[in-house]
């Protein structure tokens, strides 16, 4: 109850600090709350917003993928070469083999992790640059237009108005929320990331779930990944570049904690939002890249901090 | 709306006309007027930018080459009589998915005009589009936005200066191109079509002086790096270990930081001669002229980012006024040697 409790008390003040960001921004510049600029804010977050809600998983779980930025590149060239071939294939089948990508270099993540034991962050960080390296390799270094309508409707089109990336963010909240919150296999996510050898004891299939993890991790860059494709109307090698740290930022500033067991949606998804509307916001107010960059930095090291001080107290009492 | 601009543009053409004889007559007067004025240090006839905004994005920040060119923008645009507050700056950090975060950031302010210099050619189709779709003009900065002005590097046109400098000094120093034993290009392919033109431009004049073959026979081509300093070293570290017999280089790269680099290389190997190595940069920047004056390389050919606004500028609202520009705006490329430097750059 008190667990709960605590839950709800976190993510109700990063939904605070949210609200107090927007009215901060709100002052500053007149266009922050203007239409355009909101929804291009919330299409601009999907992207990193989808890899966000299952990483989640992934770090309450005790794991890691930082393979999620390269992994989005090597999609988006993958899809946009074979878009350039003088028969291309059908794109319904050119966004199957797009997605496969990811969850395939997700299966060999979760089997490096599960079977081989090794450490998440060595394993996912190997598969960064072989991703990021693929990418270049494939592409020539070269970017590849794809002008295509399917990428450009998944992108660009809306549905009663809303940008079908925002709808696709909120459907991937839903159902890993769901997944998370109400279900036996979320159940078995966070005793996995609360003690490993208590959750196998207790007959759960822990690399199992891993594996799973790992494989939706990488399913969700490659969804990444096409949403770039369609906005940008290009697959680069280095569409993706930096967009780990900037997910593993709203991740960690959701409440999630690096030593696993902890986290919510609800908290990724105030982590996502806190961090666009601060980076739009600023920008928007004419405040330069450079001192951007600090409060990225200041934002994860008070995540971190306050995860920790958190933890501390807890033990403490 | 676009009568209104018909008609400021006249009247700035009327006001150019009669207050400046520097003005020529020429398919683009207006254009023409404002960047004349640009390069004359004068403001611009009837502060065309009073009261209107202009955005820029610049391709990434911290590279002087780029900071030059954000200043000459900014110096240009105040002349022009946009105030500090109606200019916007956003930076694209080199990143294409930045770029067109950027870009929304810009549209939501709905500026009168816009200076876009973001690396990907190919995404800024879609850059394109949405500002064609909103009325706001865009003038592109060295790398192409479909559909509007280019002002920037002659890339191809400059690298044939720098080869041809580098031809003549293989010939002064080493006697020809038997007396190189190999010449290294290093290149930047994931900057795009526009930044590979920037060597690729070296070998026709190579070609040229000694004949295809012999130059086939000596060319290294190999990816340089993003431009910077350490990567060009590694790269040229790796070359030099990989041809421990070649005494004599001719070698040029991107920019003079990653020159920088290749004279570490040179300098770790305990290979570093100015005698036995050909050096051309481009930009010819601070580092570029530093590096020319100390005798470290050969020449350069100067891009004078500190100029940029002199043509960008002017051509932005020239367009923002309706008048006609032209599609493409160059900044006169100089090769810049010891004999020339302080004719160009003085001390």
């Amino acid at each position: 109850m008190k667990i709960i409790g605590n839950k709800i008390t976190t993510n109700m003040s990063l939904f605070a600090f949210l609200g107090f960001l927007i009215i901060v921004f709100s002052f500053t510049s007149e266009h922050f709350l203007g239409i355009y600029n909101i929804t291009s804010l919330l299409t601009n977050i999907s992207y990193s917003g989808i890899a966000a809600i299952v990483l989640t998983l992934v770090i309450i779980s005790r794991g890691l993928d930082i393979s999620i930025g390269g992994v989005i590149g090597l999609t988006t060239v993958v899809i946009a070469t074979l878009y350039s071939q003088s028969d291309p294939l059908p794109v319904w089948l050119i966004l199957i083999i797009g997605l496969s990508t990811g969850a395939l270099v997700g299966l060999l993540n979760g089997w490096c992790i599960t079977v081989l034991n090794m450490d998440p962050i060595i394993t996912t960080l190997g598969a960064m640059a072989i991703t990021r390296g693929l990418a270049y390799v494939i592409s020539d270094s070269q970017s590849i237009l794809m002008f295509e309508d399917t990428t450009d409707f998944i992108s660009n089109g809306t549905i009663l108005f809303i940008p079908i990336p925002i709808i696709l963010f909120l459907i991937t909240a839903l159902i890993f929320s769901i997944i998370l919150h109400k279900s036996k296999f979320g159940r078995a996510v966070y005793a996995i990331g609360a003690n490993e050898t208590s959750a196998s004891l207790s007959g759960i299939s822990v690399k199992k779930v891993k594996m799973i993890l790992y494989v939706l991790s990488g399913l969700a860059a490659s969804i990444s990944g096409i949403i770039l494709v369609g906005q940008t109307s290009v697959g680069m090698p280095q569409h993706g570049i930096g967009t780990e740290l900037e997910v593993i930022t709203a991740v960690l500033l959701g409440g999630t904690a690096l030593s696993g067991g902890k986290g919510t949606i609800y908290g990724t998804i105030a982590g996502v939002l806190i961090l666009g509307v601060l980076f739009n916001g600023l920008t928007i107010s004419g405040v330069r890249y450079v001192h951007l960059q600090i409060f990225q930095g200041i934002l994860l090291l008070a995540a971190v901090a306050t995860y920790e001080i958190k933890t501390r107290n807890e033990v403490a009492t | 709306m676009k009568s209104s601009k018909l008609i400021q543009s006249i009247v700035a053409s009327a006001i150019i006309g009669f207050s400046s004889s520097s003005v020529m007559a020429g398919d683009y007067p207006v254009y023409e007027g404002f960047n004349k004025q640009a390069m004359a240090g004068e403001a611009f006839s009837g502060l065309p930018g009073k009261g209107k905004t202009l955005a820029f994005a610049n391709i990434v920040n911290g590279s002087p080459f780029c900071d030059l060119v954000e200043e000459s923008v900014i110096r240009q645009a105040i002349a022009a009589g946009f105030s500090q507050n109606d200019i916007i700056i956003l930076n694209n950090q080199y990143d294409a998915v930045i770029g067109l975060k950027n870009a929304d950031i810009i549209l939501a302010q709905q500026p009168d005009v816009f200076i876009e210099f973001q690396f990907d050619e190919r995404a800024n189709n879609v850059i394109s589009r949405k500002f064609a779709k909103a009325g706001i003009p865009i003038i592109a900065i060295d790398v192409p936005v479909p559909g509007s002005p280019f002002m920037g590097a002659d890339n191809f046109g400059a690298a044939w200066l720098g080869g041809e400098v580098m031809a003549q000094k293989i010939t002064s120093k080493f006697g020809g191109i038997d007396g190189v034993d190999k010449i290294a290009l290093l290149q930047f392919p994931t900057g795009g079509s526009a930044t590979m033109m920037r060597s690729e431009g070296f070998i026709p004049p190579l070609e040229e002086a000694f004949g295809v073959d012999a130059v086939a026979a000596k060319l290294i081509k190999t990816d340089g790096g993003t431009g910077g300093t350490e990567n060009a070293k590694l790269v040229m570290d790796d070359l030099l270990a990989a041809n421990p017999d070649a005494k004599t280089w001719a070698a040029t790269a991107i920019n003079h930081e990653s020159i920088a680099g290749i004279i570490a290389a040179f300098e770790a190997a305990g290979r570093w001669n100015p005698d036995d190595v050909v050096l051309v940069g481009m930009g010819a920047g601070p580092l570029g002229q530093s590096q020319l004056r100390d005798g470290q390389i050969d020449g350069s050919v100067a891009f004078y980012p500190e100029k940029y606004g002199q043509w960008a500028v002017a051509a932005a609202v020239a367009r923002m006024l309706g008048a006609p520009v032209p599609p493409y705006m160059y900044p006169d490329h100089v090769t810049i040697t010891m004999d020339n430097i302080d004719q160009y750059y003085p001390q």
